[in-house]
């Protein structure tokens, strides 16, 4: 069973652009390779359990809860399994770890509940 | 039959072959011409006296302009379904351009649906001018008509060739056809086999909890079709431009890779298609290996990339990222190589121990992933070969089904499979599950190797098998010196490492399963999660139980009543003799010296077959590996599937049985028990059995062992509270007291500390009790005792776990705090002057919180009477911080 680190679910289709604008980090400077490889992280090598399940479970798995619950061992609430993405990330690079006490997790969240909310009151 | 007969016949039989051969062709069923090549050789090698006729694509893959040819005769055919002249052309002009008028002299082509009125094409009759053989279009293109009209000039043996051979082709399509329509009879009768392994709870899907690794792979290997987005999801993933922008940085040539040449590739509409398209992306994929493996920190043994002069200073700069990234698309490339291998693999094999949940695992696959995608496939529980005659077990036990095609040899059976795995695009797969439990391993290892020989020759036949870990490395580890071997893909460790919410979730599935609605104390659902052959055993003994709570878990209460069980599902008759043919086995371990296994040789009929039944379940017994030789034919091996349960029938042995019988076996058993493998096991339970009973004997040997007191220290969780007596009380009191040895105090007071049933003799009260009745300095030196270990090297190692104590303590919410119980909050406060000042102040503020509601105050009360001026001091604290608020 791949263990989760984070779990994120996302109702906007993520981009590295954006990502980048709302951190105000520049394109191609060092904060966009160091950030680049956080984006990577979290929305490129992690899983998209929503994406995954419709793909190549749905057949096997009655629902996507039941599919996350057995597969990864995680109990999602209702509203997050209706976002549009559900990203499940099973590695962290020292920058996102909470070991670590110089982390930017908490500031790599803040700028994606923002980007969240942008998203959904243009949705609205 | 007479002359005519046979003529009317074989022409029906040509007819409808022509018939066939047009349906299929409009279906899009082209490849119908390669089957119609092997189909016509014998007809046509009597009907053109051309004996030696063999296909040629037989002989070189693709052979040009003809499919089969004679050289003695010097005869060829094409055998075409496209009766145009455009055809016929092209193939004559194959037939001159490769020359093969050097073996051939004359080439007829054969259509096999119906040939043209007339073959006029100007095309067609230059070919003809060119041909350096004599070709007529109205004497050597032929099609059927041609062949009935040649019947009348063949002597009535001749035509009885022909017609057996006819009617020989046909009876075979028509068992084809006959078997196709039957065959989801014949696949649901093959799934009933789960149905029994449900039965005889060797399959339990309530309580399955999914090894999520082993079905992934599973996917590729048994629905490639399916899960080849997959691979083609992660060769997306793979991106070279970050890496190739950090080497531009440090002044190295950019990686040439092609990788985007197998990426959005069209999608594969055949298992064929897939299996080219497969090969392509690997190949670019270790290609893109070799390329950046230099780079990598781990370049495999391969060479590492270094530098030149000038461009040494850019290189270091950058080399860590440069690493890091290879590496990171190294193993991203290593992942998706290992995906495609598993699709083209044929064997997938699974070894464990017993009871990781091997039959499980395949029944589970059966039940929600291969019905689920309609994956053709047969369950064969290997037992169940027992019952067929060797060396055909494994065809005789697919053929042992109503629904069975009509065949008589195993090639046979394996071709019908193939081509249905054909029509439906998708493997077939035949899983054999458990093949340690065939009986005569020796033989049956060599009817698998045959087996899965013959089942490799085809395409998209696969093969699942699984066996425990001894017995394979033993049995039928030469299966990976087999030519075969590279199809081979194996699971070791089928339950890898299990997450805490996965224990949880199976403790939960199995009290559903066996409706037990017990509730359990925290120490006995780790107990019963930690092991699961106890977790079942309690579960049978439990089953339907409700409305009770188990503080504890005595495994020697447990394994009596789980005996007393098994012991009733046998017949009356046959109920004494289970106990006898146990207390047997116990004594012939005893005798032989020997616990890990025992021959049944000397044991009677009746109870070979009570021991047979028993290892039929693999909870009590198990089969073990028998001898090799003569003498030992007939003659199998066993064990006991669990060692503390082994140990608890000698201990039940020698104290029912022997102890009556011989006192001096008992008391030599004694002296040379320290010496014994079972030593501490059995000390156990013959010590607890020897209390319940009260067996002065065998107490008395107990407590005059002289390692008496280690046992009884290690064996106290199994004292149950029938079983305690005032007699213990002292001896854990004396224990903590007096004892010189600091793992002993230890080992007592976490004992007594867990134990917060005051039904009980032996709870924690008497470990409040000790300490209140301590002295200040006596008090901090048990303290630091109790809370140190030997491996400490820090001073002030104990205080730090005194901490750790009340920080879980204050993590409980309030109502989990109080639950704990009084004895376990008077111990908190008896310890918490010790601790750190940060959780001394919090456990004070929680105690005033938890008594400004009402609580805790008979755990103040408790530890107010100690002698200790620190723990007085603490209890002032708090009911003064109280008396402020």
């Amino acid at each position: 069973m791949d263990n989760a680190k984070l779990i994120i679910p996302m109702s906007w289709h993520p981009d590295r652009d954006e990502f980048f604008e709302a951190l105000k980090i520049r394109p191609n400077g060092l904060g966009s390779q160091l950030f680049g490889k956080v984006f990577d992280c979290l929305f490129v090598r992690s899983h998209d359990l929503k994406r995954e399940y419709e793909r190549y479970y749905s057949v096997e798995y009655p629902t996507l809860s039941e599919y996350i619950d057995v597969r990864y061992g995680e109990i999602i609430s209702n509203d997050d399994l209706e976002a549009r993405h559900i990203f499940l990330v099973t590695w962290l690079p020292q920058i996102l770890d909470a070991d670590y006490d110089d982390n930017k997790l908490d500031a790599v969240f803040e700028c994606l509940a923002q980007l969240e909310d942008t998203h959904l009151e243009n949705q609205t | 039959m007479n002359k005519l007969e046979y003529i009317q016949k074989s022409n029906a039989y040509l007819g409808r072959l022509v018939h066939e051969i047009k349906a299929a062709t409009a279906s899009g069923h082209f490849d119908i011409n390669t089957v119609a090549e092997d189909f016509f050789v014998p007809i046509l090698a009597e009907l053109y006296n051309c004996s030696e006729l063999r296909n040629q694509n037989q002989i070189k893959m693709n052979f040009p302009a003809v499919d089969l040819g004679c050289r003695s005769s010097r005869v060829s055919f094409q055998i075409t379904s496209d009766p145009s002249s455009a055809k016929v052309a092209k193939t004559l002009k194959k037939f001159r351009t490769h020359g093969l008028d050097a073996d051939f002299d004359h080439l007829y082509i054969l259509v096999i649906t119906e040939k043209q009125a007339s073959y006029t094409s100007k095309l067609l009759q230059e070919q003809v001018k060119l041909l350096p053989i004599d070709f007529s279009v109205t004497e050597h293109i032929i099609d059927y008509q041609n062949l009935t009209s040649k019947f009348s000039d063949l002597s009535v043996n001749e035509l009885e060739e022909i017609y057996g051979i006819l009617e020989r082709e046909f009876a075979k399509k028509d068992v084809h056809l006959e078997f196709r329509s039957q065959l989801e009879k014949f696949l649901e009768f093959s799934q009933s086999k789960i149905e029994v392994e449900k039965k005889t709870k060797k399959y339990i899907p309530s309580i399955f909890v999914e090894t999520t690794s082993a079905k992934e792979q599973m996917r590729f290997f048994a629905n490639p079709l399916f899960f080849y987005r997959k691979i083609d999801d992660s060769i997306e993933r793979i991106d070279l431009n970050r890496l190739n922008g950090l080497l531009e940085l440090a002044k190295v040539s950019k990686i040439e890779a092609k990788i985007d040449n197998i990426k959005n590739l069209s999608e594969p509409k055949t298992l064929v298609e897939l299996e080219s398209r497969l090969r392509d992306q690997r190949d670019v994929l270790c290609y893109t290996k070799d390329l950046i493996s230099p780079f990598s920190w781990e370049s495999g043994g391969g060479k590492r990339y270094e530098p030149d002069k000038s461009t040494e200073i850019d290189w270091e700069i950058f080399r860590s990222p440069i690493q890091s990234n290879t590496y990171g698309i190294d193993r991203q490339i290593d992942e998706v190589i290992s995906e495609i291998d598993l699709t083209q693999a044929k064997i997938f094999l699974v070894t464990g121990m017993a009871g990781q949940g091997k039959t499980n695992f395949v029944c589970d696959l059966f039940e929600n992933q291969f019905s689920a995608f309609e994956i053709p496939s047969i369950f064969i529980p290997a037992r169940a070969l027992n019952n067929y005659p060797a060396p055909n077990r494994i065809l005789a036990f697919i053929m042992d089904n109503r629904y069975a095609p009509k065949v008589s040899k195993l090639h046979e059976l394996l071709e019908l499979l193939d081509s249905i795995a054909k029509e439906n695009q998708k493997p077939f797969i035949i899983a054999i599950d458990g093949i340690n439990e065939v009986g005569a391993l020796d033989e049956f290892d060599a009817e698998l190797k045959i087996f899965l020989d013959a089942v490799c020759q085809y395409d998209l036949l696969k093969v699942i098998l699984t066996c425990r870990s001894e017995f394979f490395d033993h049995k039928f580890a030469e299966i990976f010196n087999e030519p075969f071997s590279k199809h081979l893909h194996r699971i070791q460790d089928l339950r890898s490492k299990m997450s805490k919410e996965s224990r949880k979730r199976m403790l939960r599935a199995y009290f559903e399963h066996f409706s037990i609605s017990l509730r359990l104390s925290k120490n006995a659902a780790k107990f019963l999660e930690n092991d699961l052959i106890l977790l079942r055993i309690f579960c049978e003994i439990k089953e339907g139980a409700e409305n009770g709570y188990v503080s504890e878990i005595y495994k020697g209460d447990i394994f009596e009543s789980y005996l007393q069980k098994k012991i009733r599902d046998f017949p009356i008759v046959q109920q004494q003799h289970v106990l006898r043919s146990l207390y047997k086995i116990a004594e012939g371990m005893l005798g032989a010296d020997n616990y890990s296994q025992l021959s049944t040789k000397g044991f009677e009929a009746v109870e070979i077959q009570i021991i047979e039944q028993l290892i039929a379940e693999d909870v009590v017994l198990r089969r073990e590996l028998p001898d090799s030789g003569l003498s030992s034919v007939g003659i199998e091996n066993m064990s006991f599937t669990y060692d503390e349960l082994r140990d608890f029938i000698i201990a039940y042995y020698v104290i029912n049985e022997l102890s009556d019988s011989d006192t001096e076996k008992v008391e030599n058993l004694f002296k040379r028990l320290p010496h014994l493998p079972i030593h501490g096991g059995f000390f156990r339970y013959i010590y607890v059995l020897a209390r319940k009973s009260e067996h002065q004997l065998i107490l008395g040997l107990c407590e005059n062992s002289p390692d008496f007191l280690r046992h009884y220290i290690d064996n106290l969780p199994l004292l149950s509270a029938e079983v305690q007596n005032e007699e213990d009380v002292a001896r854990v009191l004396d224990i903590l007291s007096t004892s010189q040895d600091a793992q002993s105090i230890r080992s007592v007071a976490w004992f007594i500390f867990r134990r917060r049933d005051e039904g009980e003799l032996l709870n924690a009260g008497l470990l409040v009790n000790h300490i209140n009745g301590l002295p200040e300095a006596n008090c901090r030196k048990f303290l630091e005792v109790i809370f140190s270990s030997p491996d400490d090297f820090q001073p002030g190692a104990w205080r730090r776990r005194i901490n750790g104590l009340l920080g879980s303590l204050l993590e409980l919410p309030d109502n989990e705090k109080i639950s704990l119980g009084d004895h376990a909050l008077a111990f908190t406060l008896q310890v918490v002057g010790y601790a750190d000042w940060d959780e001394r102040e919090n456990t004070f503020n929680c105690f005033s919180n938890l008594q400004s509601k009402g609580h805790a105050q008979p755990a103040i009360e408790l530890a107010s009477r100690a002698l200790s001026d620190t723990i007085q001091l603490s209890i002032s604290e708090i009911t003064a911080s109280r008396a402020e608020a």
